[in-house]
């Protein structure tokens, strides 16, 4: 006869407070686990998200992130007519030049953080291909619109649809509200970018995003010049694309130009 | 046969127990001393600013502002305003972007006045105001990349496409500090060869008094309102509490976690004493039998669990102090200034107290409960 199972459960509750600590403690263990794997797989999640695999992100040579970068007009302009480069069906090259600037912004709860704000023309929308606007639709260039990330939107004051959303040296019109598969982005705010040139005051862009074309092989032989391309760990999720030698920018990044 | 030898000899009955409770705590307080450290260099560094006379001043949208360098002068006109310095942050890398450290660009003739509270040594900061591209540098990163006085190292720029060859000069005397200074007028030949950049980041005042802080802030911030850069003046102390407050979700999570495994971990030592005990409820019975006094009883009991958890947090907490600090030369730039993961020695001695505590209140019940046992109830139970 096999024993019942009464006698085991019977025995647990005469050492009630044993078993209970017992208990406890696991559960704890459990928790902490949890807390920490959750933790771990947010943060993956994240940064694997952030960047599509066929994008490429052109920076300063050196600068691992696009927020600390520069990239002059002249470069973004021999970028674009590069050979390799994705293009809409309407011919255009999906080159995306973006400034990144932080500014001040005020969340719900008081304090005040840091929050990116990326200009982006256009053709940002389109070369960001993660990006899918839930509520609203994208700003239009030189009117003050913003786009907030869905995670920015509930986060700070005033970045709701349809409001008016104060940062920088003025104030902006929320017109779009965007998800981006979890990412980083989800977080950001962007606005047109020669709008933001002229609230920053600067004069150079930060990076530069690019779609490269289906088939084509983004290494290429050329000159090793001064200035490399090269995609932030976060951009690609973990396939190293290689190297994209550009010889014009390089000649143009030389000057000292801020 | 001495108390001590009693205790120990206990312990030694089931080794295994002993020491997997014992690593057990060990882990818990290594966790929780890692833990700790986070917000015990933030405070370490916010109580160094707690009586500063300094203020900040930046442009009211954002650090990535600008402030027009004339405004140095007007603020220096302003009463109980003792000196004025200004700062802008240049980014330049040495080496890889993990390796980063804060370099700025500041007026070399206001360091003195603004930064009195640092143990300068004269004659470099003598040097400084006179060498073209003279550096001060902070003594950690000199320690880290082996940089001595008089060496030429060259900053990568990054949002300013120039690079700067500089010569360093002299140190920062401040512990926590990784910075490195160099001087504004070379900073603007590289940037803007021929014209003027005519902009600075931010900017650094000293007052004369405390009392006066509120009303220079006041005065700074009403001079440049309604003008092309408006101002947000606060003092050194919230300039830097402002920076922090980014991580202070990161710090309460993991906060949180390490006293979860403590607590954890408590439940699980007060099993291993409540086991411990239960299996000699016969020599108890016995120890009172001949006479031991039940204060006794329960010291003895107690304290072989105390042995335990305090082994245990030692090991823990020693552990903790040399891996920490053995760190103490990577630190990453993602973690800006949290990235100091120096462990004071107050967070381990912070842990061993801990480790007692855990060791009292896992102990007393069980301890608390065999010593008063009643005898003859006892003696039946095993016969």
């Amino acid at each position: 006869m096999a024993i019942p199972l009464k006698y085991n459960l019977r025995n647990l509750l005469v050492r009630k407070m044993t078993t209970l600590a017992t208990a406890g403690g696991i559960a704890l263990v459990v928790v902490v686990t949890i807390l920490l794997l959750s933790l771990v797989a947010g943060l993956k999640r994240m940064l694997v998200a952030t960047g599509s695999p066929n994008n490429l992100v052109v920076m300063r040579k050196g600068s691992t992130n696009d927020g600390s970068s520069s990239v002059t007009r002249e470069a973004v302009q021999a970028l674009r007519y590069l050979s390799g480069i994705a293009r809409t069906p309407e011919g255009e090259p999906l080159v995306s030049p973006e400034l990144i600037n932080q500014p001040f912004i005020r969340p719900k709860g008081g304090g005040r953080e840091n929050v990116l704000v990326r200009g982006v023309t256009p053709t940002g929308y389109l070369v960001h291909g993660n990006v899918r606007f839930v509520a609203g639709r994208p700003p239009r260039p030189a009117v003050g619109e913003a786009a907030v990330g869905i995670a920015a939107s509930q986060r700070y004051e005033g970045a709701g649809l349809g409001e008016t959303f104060q940062f920088g040296r003025r104030n902006w019109t929320v017109v779009g509200i965007f998800t981006a598969d979890g990412s980083a982005f989800e977080s950001e705010v962007w606005v047109d970018v020669e709008d933001l040139f002229n609230d920053a005051n600067r004069s150079t862009y930060s990076g530069v995003r690019l779609t490269v074309a289906p088939g084509a092989d983004p290494t290429s032989s050329g000159d090793s010049s001064e200035a490399g391309a090269d995609e932030s760990g976060g951009c690609n999720t973990g396939r190293g694309v290689g190297w994209l030698a550009l010889v014009i920018p390089a000649l143009l990044l030389r000057r000292r130009r801020c | 046969m001495t108390t001590w030898t009693l205790i120990w000899r206990n312990l030694g009955r089931n080794r295994g127990r002993t020491i997997l409770t014992t690593l057990a705590v060990a882990f818990s307080i290594f966790l929780v001393c890692a833990v700790m450290t986070l917000p015990s260099v933030r405070d370490s560094i916010l109580a160094r600013t707690a009586n500063s006379l300094r203020i900040s001043v930046h442009h009211k949208a954002g650090l990535t502002y600008w402030l027009p360098l004339a405004y140095v002068q007007k603020v220096r006109t302003l009463p109980h305003v003792v000196g004025v310095s200004h700062w802008s942050w240049f980014g330049g890398l040495y080496t890889e972007p993990k390796d980063a450290f804060p370099n700025f660009a500041v007026d070399p003739e206001k360091v003195s006045d603004v930064w009195p509270d640092i143990d300068w040594d004269p004659a470099e900061l003598e040097a400084f105001k006179h060498a073209r591209n003279g550096a001060l540098v902070a003594s950690r990163t000199m320690a880290k990349f082996g940089w001595k006085i008089g060496d030429e190292i060259t900053l990568r720029g990054t949002i300013f496409p120039v690079n700067l060859t500089l010569k360093i000069v002299g140190r920062i005397p401040e512990r926590l500090s990784t910075s490195l200074w160099f001087p504004r007028q070379y900073f603007e030949e590289a940037v803007r060869p021929g014209g003027t950049f005519g902009y600075v980041g931010m900017l650094w005042v000293r007052v004369d008094q405390p009392e006066h802080i509120n009303t220079v802030m006041a005065a700074i911030d009403d001079l440049f309102h309604n003008s092309e850069a408006e101002t947000a003046s606060e003092t050194e102390r919230a300039f830097i509490s402002n920076f922090f407050s980014s991580f202070d979700g990161l710090i309460r999570i993991v906060m949180l976690v390490g006293f979860l495994v403590v607590a954890a971990i408590v439940l699980i030592a007060a099993n291993t004493a409540a086991m411990s005990v239960r299996e000699r409820i016969g020599e108890v019975a016995v120890l009172k039998t001949i006479g031991f006094r039940r204060r006794t009883v329960f010291t003895l009991l107690l304290s072989e669990g105390l042995v335990i958890t305090v082994l245990g947090g030692a090991l823990g907490a020693g552990l903790a102090y040399v891996i920490l600090n053995a760190g103490k030369s990577s630190w990453s730039p993602f973690l800006g200034p949290m990235a100091m993961f120096i462990m004071p020695v107050s967070v381990m001695i912070q842990g061993l107290f801990l480790a007692l505590l855990v060791g009292i209140l896992a102990g007393v019940i069980p301890s608390r409960g065999a010593a008063r046992l009643n005898v003859a109830a006892a003696l039946r139970q095993i016969a």
